[in-house]
């Protein structure tokens, strides 16, 4: 089913085209002085993102990335560009580089990260990203582990705090509304580019201790050229506004990862219906937002598309997911259930029961926990 | 220097940025460039992003205009509007050994609490304030620049750096290691700035963080459980502090108007939360003469560009002259009238 994702052919004569009229010509720079009568014009708005082993940001051509000198993180074995959080491993802990007159925090950072005490669970929240970050590059297999794991190898590194990390969800859906046409590249290694580029912006953007480029290179294992490029291009492409934020819709995203925990901490995760019938949107419902129009209420035709890729199919562990991705209710059923968790003490009956459970269409959003030896009806 | 901006000398040298004076080709007006080194290691340093992302957002009177940013391979290159010198050198050039005349403190400062006014609206804080940030011209005009250190606070953040602000402008409470400041931090040193403006030299010298809280404690007197509660919980209380009684600032600014003594005091507020907000401030009676849109018996026009250093000016102009207002300026003599007669006794 490769046929039906047609951008592949064309994304290398784009890149080129993209790559060429943004950055192997410094002369897009020049002539703008006074720039308030030039808006700035995202070159790359029709470029997809860079390739990899293109050279980077420079005129005469650096060697290709491939034939680099010995540690390159960047084409691993795997052809990933991380691999369930061995550069993390291999790699000294990122140094937090203070702004200027902070030199006593310097040493806390070391061991630390941004910060000490982590106000979310890392493990969530690194599910949280992967899931936001699929859905917005219209991937169905939004609960992929391996790419998860990664995410939090990076994230246990850089210690990021919660609010700079919903804003870096945040970026990730304003780029998409800005730049869509990027989103369609949408292998592991592009997907781990954009979310890594977003985690970056937002600690410089959000945090007072950041990391430099290198650090981020360390603790992900990409390239520390392509991270400057990519960050390059990214600040061009929203006009350097990082701080434009909508509050509205960045709560919005903190108010869907609270859903998103919610529902990874109660039991019903361990029922056989998986939580990628999607009780979170990803598109931002609230005003103003300008998405291009993806079908995501039918998950199937991206099915297709990941069986036809290696990686989903052999990293793909849940057989259910199939199923409930396919699964769309004729008419209104409920679809009552046990919990299979130990049974939790009621104080109303004094009596130990069994919670039940509804995963029909309606009641699932989100599920709700229902005390059985109350009217049934209350479950719906 | 790519483009239309052709470069003129060297203006200062920061930790991580180098000015020069520059001018627009095409159109032959000056502007300041802050040429900014990137490392290929550091990639786009985080001050330069927050503070071309700040000030993109934040167009003011009294706030530097950033034109332009012109990003190359190694340089990143900021293109600001000139401004002739900053409040420091302003000081140092036409004060009375760096004392200003107190109608001139009054213009400038009414202009710094308007800029601040604009960044706290905006969820700014700038966390640098001090001299040589505020940037003056012959016109009288005063602008924040240099919002490197700045910071949006629209987002809850719990890990606000306590490392912030130039020591002897630093607030109290940061000083104590309080990390949950907000808009109140860049009041204190608004408050140091107007001290400094009167006298001439910084009010708070210190030399470390130890001795800038003693000075201020000297000064403003040593805070305890009762006058500021929550104070030890603070991470750098100490209870055996040296125990200081509040002074009277006129002890150290004599000549001061009650009026404006008053408005300072009300910003060296230990407690962070009684300090005056920028707000606050500009509905100052000192400040009475710009807001009721009359300076000593003269109407303001609204659409005007003149800041009121400017009108002022031209009333010392007239004065001088001896000549009649101009007739659409003629108005009722008010007691505010007789109050700026003893700024201008000429």
């Amino acid at each position: 089913m490769a046929t039906a994702y047609a951008y592949q052919p064309f994304d290398a004569t784009h890149q080129q085209h993209g790559y060429m009229n943004g950055y192997q010509q410094p002369t897009y720079y020049q002539n703008q002085y006074v720039a308030q009568n030039v808006p700035q014009q995202p070159v790359y708005q029709q470029a997809p993102m860079m390739n990899v082993n293109q050279p980077i940001y420079g005129a005469p051509a650096p060697p290709p990335m491939v034939s680099a000198p010995a540690p390159n993180p960047y084409v691993p074995n795997n052809n990933y560009g991380y691999n369930n959080g061995a550069y993390y491993q291999q790699q000294p802990q990122p140094v937090v580089q203070q702004q200027q007159q902070q030199p006593q925090q310097q040493q806390e950072a070391v061991t630390g990260g941004v910060s000490s005490v982590l106000d979310y669970d890392l493990n969530i929240m690194s599910k949280f990203t992967t899931y936001l970050a699929f859905r917005l590059f219209g991937r169905s297999d939004t609960k992929n582990e391996k790419f998860a794991s990664s995410i939090k190898s990076v994230l246990s590194a850089t210690r990021l705090p919660l609010s700079s990390l919903i804003l870096a969800n945040y970026y990730l859906v304003q780029k998409y509304e800005v730049d869509s046409y990027s989103f369609q590249q949408n292998s592991d290694e592009k997907i781990y580019q954009i979310v890594i580029l977003a985690l970056v912006m937002s600690n410089k953007a959000n945090d007072d201790n950041t990391f430099t480029n290198k650090s981020w290179s360390d603790a992900t294992g990409l390239n520390v050229k392509l991270i400057n490029f990519l960050e390059v291009q990214w600040l061009d492409l929203i006009d350097w506004k990082l701080h434009d934020t909508d509050m509205e819709r960045y709560d919005e995203l903190m108010i869907q990862y609270k859903k998103y925990a919610d529902n990874y901490n109660s039991p019903i995760q361990y029922h056989s219906r998986s939580i990628s019938s999607e009780p979170i949107s990803p598109i931002l419902s609230s005003s103003g937002s300008q998405f291009s129009p993806r079908d995501y209420s039918s998950p199937s035709r991206f099915d297709n598309f990941s069986n036809s890729n290696n990686w989903y199919t052999t990293s793909s562990s849940n057989s259910s997911s199939n199923y409930y991705n396919h699964y769309q209710p004729r008419a209104y059923s409920h679809n009552r259930s046990y919990s299979y968790q130990e049974p939790e003490y009621c104080t109303r009956t004094g009596s130990y029961q069994r919670m039940m459970y509804c995963s029909c269409h309606y009641c699932s959003t989100p599920t709700r926990p229902v005390d059985w030896s109350y009217n049934l009806a209350a479950a719906c | 220097m790519a483009g239309q901006a052709s470069q003129l000398e060297k203006l200062g040298e920061g930790t991580y940025a180098t000015v020069y004076k520059g001018r627009n080709r095409a159109t032959g007006t000056l502007v300041a460039l802050k040429e900014i080194n990137l490392d290929s290691e550091e990639g786009t340093p985080s001050t330069a992003i927050r503070e071309i992302s700040l000030m993109k957002d934040l167009k003011h009177n009294n706030i530097i205009n950033l034109y332009d940013v012109i990003h190359t391979e190694n340089k990143l290159t900021l293109v600001f509007e000139y401004l002739d010198r900053d409040l420091k050198k302003y000081m140092d050039t036409h004060g009375n050994n760096g004392a200003l005349e107190p109608h001139i403190v009054k213009s400038f400062m009414y202009q710094l609490l308007k800029g601040i006014e604009f960044c706290h609206q905006n969820r700014v804080l700038h966390r640098d304030l001090k001299p040589q940030n505020l940037l003056t011209n012959s016109k009288g005009e005063l602008k924040i620049g240099d919002f490197g250190l700045a910071r949006a606070f629209g987002i809850p953040v719990n890990t606000f750096s306590s490392e912030v602000v130039t020591l002897w402008y630093r607030a109290p409470d940061v000083l104590m290691g309080s990390r949950n400041y907000s808009t109140s931090i860049d009041m204190w040193s608004a408050g140091c700035i107007l001290a400094e403006m009167f006298i001439g030299r910084p009010l708070f010298p210190g030399g470390s963080n130890e001795d800038q809280l003693m000075k201020i404690f000297k000064l403003m007197g040593t805070p305890n459980e009762r006058t500021w509660p929550g104070l030890s919980q603070l991470p750098n209380y100490r209870p055996n502090f040296n125990m200081f009684i509040p002074q009277d600032l006129r002890t150290i600014i004599p000549t001061i108007d009650p009026l404006a003594l008053n408005l300072l005091n009300s910003l060296l507020q230990m407690k962070p939360e009684n300090r005056i907000s920028a707000a606050q401030a500009l509905q100052h009676p000192w400040f009475s003469e710009f807001n009721n849109n009359h300076i000593g018996g003269l109407t303001l026009d609204p659409i005007s560009q003149d800041t009121p250093f400017q009108q002022q000016q031209q009333i010392q102009t007239q004065a001088i002259n001896n000549q009649p207002p101009p007739q659409m300026y003629q108005s009722v003599p008010s007691q505010q009238q007789q109050q700026q007669q003893q700024y201008y006794p000429n």
